[in-house]
């Protein structure tokens, strides 16, 4: 299984990137889905609240990216 | 496939690990390679899911009480679940584990044949042999949106369960 290291960088990068510009969406979501509803649960304040999780969950799955298919 | 994110690198390490280990065995069974190649690759595709839920469901439950404004910041609801009294830490970081691979096996059971269905058929319009990576997206964003639509209801009791501050039960 042979993987070109350029192009895992780059998927990487592509992952953090989408996970950014797409987490306000993935925020609306979730507060239309929990008791209560949107506004109940921040309405459009503090889009951006949670990021700090999703950057933590992508050093172990880049890790083993790295040692399992490169 | 347009659901890669960074728990997708998981996914497809144990995905293709899985495929070489599952086709020898089942094939061995006498099936069909048609039959034998589509239930390894559900069989492998539902290892995958399961392995990246590991990684995912902590992050999940941290990211989604920061979002529901239930915590100031993902850090602040991490140490609350690591502060909590009424549960293990354990308990706390893989709330919602059982729904979590509850949604994500039938999502990839959904996606993965209408993807490849659609990349057939739009190569088989255009004469070529294989698509190309534009078409391909197109193909993920559909089939991706299809399966979202159907597991729905299984990705709000996923959000419900991981917000809810008691244990009621293990899923």
């Amino acid at each position: 299984m042979g993987v070109d290291p350029i192009a895992a960088t780059a998927g990487a990068f592509a992952g953090v990137a989408v996970d950014i510009s797409l987490f306000p969406i993935d925020t609306i979501k979730t507060r239309l889905q929990a008791p209560g509803g949107f506004f109940a649960n921040g309405g459009w304040k503090g889009i951006y609240r949670g990021i700090g999780s999703v950057s933590t969950g992508s050093a172990p799955s880049g890790i083993m990216f790295f040692r399992d298919l490169y | 496939m347009i659901y890669i994110n960074n728990v997708g690198a998981v996914f497809f390490v144990i995905y293709e690990r899985c495929n070489e280990f599952f086709l020898p065995r089942i094939s061995a069974f006498g099936t069909g390679i048609e039959t034998s190649s589509a239930i390894t690759h559900m069989l492998a595709a539902s290892c995958g899911e399961f392995a990246s839920c590991l990684i995912r469901v902590p992050t999940e439950v941290v990211k989604q009480r920061a979002q529901a404004m239930a915590e100031h910041s993902s850090l602040s609801a991490f140490r609350e679940i690591l502060a909590a009294r009424h549960e293990s830490v354990f308990t706390g970081l893989y709330r919602g584990f059982g729904i979590t691979v509850m949604r994500e096996i039938p999502f990839t059971m959904i996606q993965f044949p209408i993807y490849e269905a659609m990349k057939r058929w739009q190569a088989r319009k255009t004469g070529k042999l294989k698509v190309n990576a534009l078409e391909a997206a197109v193909c993920g964003s559909i089939s991706g949106g299809i399966a979202a639509a159907f597991t729905t209801p299984l990705d709000v009791l996923k959000t419900r369960i991981m917000l809810a501050k008691q244990v009621t039960y293990f899923l």
